[in-house]
């Protein structure tokens, strides 16, 4: 498939949805990353990132025809990863931290290893609600308008949230 | 530290990918195809199947209409015969009467 290309990815998503395995395949490798990463940075549990993210997609199956589009599709995916995470953060509050979770990323790619891996640590600091909005505005580059929407919040709250987790985590940076 | 933290937040949470094991579950996981999609595959059949259905459903209204007419025109014939039939009696029995009647006077005058 031509990602860049409306035409193949209308027929694609069509495809899908009509049951197609491949088409539906195409779409898990889109996405997985997404929610498994979404999954991973709330949780901060592997296995528990794993599992939420079997959960989803077995739904996402489930749903697929209900869902109007690729747009859609993605939207429905963050909406029941994030609520999916914070409800079992909130129900599970002492999950474990997996030892390895800090330091997921490639480092090559990163200007300050230490320093990502101090910010993840103190991203796990922050209740659930106000971890996932943050998880939401800096790993899917969500604004503030679009968390609001997504998690059906005031907008003032996403933003109050984000402002008090800057301030927290400057804090414990200094 | 970074002065631009938002920039370093963006770099800590980048995206991880799922290890292959993961991917292969959900692979595996995935419905086959449902029969929605063999039924469209011959779109055709199904037209086909329709239009037979209506005009086999045409077929059978047209003749029981034309069945029916036919039985109402024998109906009536046979009702014309009958009330023929009654008048021709009657005027027989007139006709024999008249008959009676100018005996009856040619015997009395």
């Amino acid at each position: 498939m031509n990602a860049d290309d409306p035409h193949s990815r209308a027929a694609h998503w069509a495809a899908a949805r009509a049951g197609d395995a491949a088409a539906v395949a195409a779409l898990v490798r889109e996405h997985q990353r997404m929610v498994y990463s979404l999954g991973l940075r709330i949780l901060r549990n592997r296995a528990a990132a794993e599992d939420l993210t079997q959960d989803v997609f077995m739904q996402f199956f489930q749903r697929i025809t209900t869902l109007n589009s690729p747009a859609h599709a993605r939207h429905w995916l963050l909406q029941v990863a994030t609520h999916r995470a914070i409800d079992q953060l909130r129900r599970c509050p002492s999950l474990p931290t997996s030892d390895d979770v800090l330091s997921l990323v490639d480092e090559s790619q990163t200007a300050d290893p230490l320093l990502a891996n101090r910010l993840r640590a103190l991203i796990g600091d922050l209740p659930p609600q106000p971890r996932a909005i943050v998880v939401l505005r800096y790993q899917e580059d969500m604004d503030p308008t679009e968390i609001a929407e997504l998690l059906d919040m005031p907008i003032n709250t996403i933003k109050s949230h984000l402002r008090r987790a800057l301030e927290m985590l400057r804090g414990r940076l200094t | 530290m970074s002065r631009d933290l938002e920039q370093d937040l963006r770099q800590a949470l980048r995206p991880v990918d799922p290890s292959a094991e993961l991917t292969s579950k959900l692979l595996a996981a995935i419905p086959t195809k449902h029969p929605a999609t063999t039924r469209s595959a011959r779109p055709w059949l199904r037209q086909m199947a329709v239009a037979a259905s209506i005009l086999l459903a045409l077929g059978l209204s047209w003749g029981t209409y034309q069945h029916q007419q036919q039985e109402r025109a024998s109906q009536a014939h046979a009702e014309l015969l009958k009330a023929l039939a009654i008048t021709n009696r009657s005027l027989d029995h007139v006709y024999r009467a008249v008959q009676s009647l100018d005996a009856d006077r040619g015997h009395g005058g």
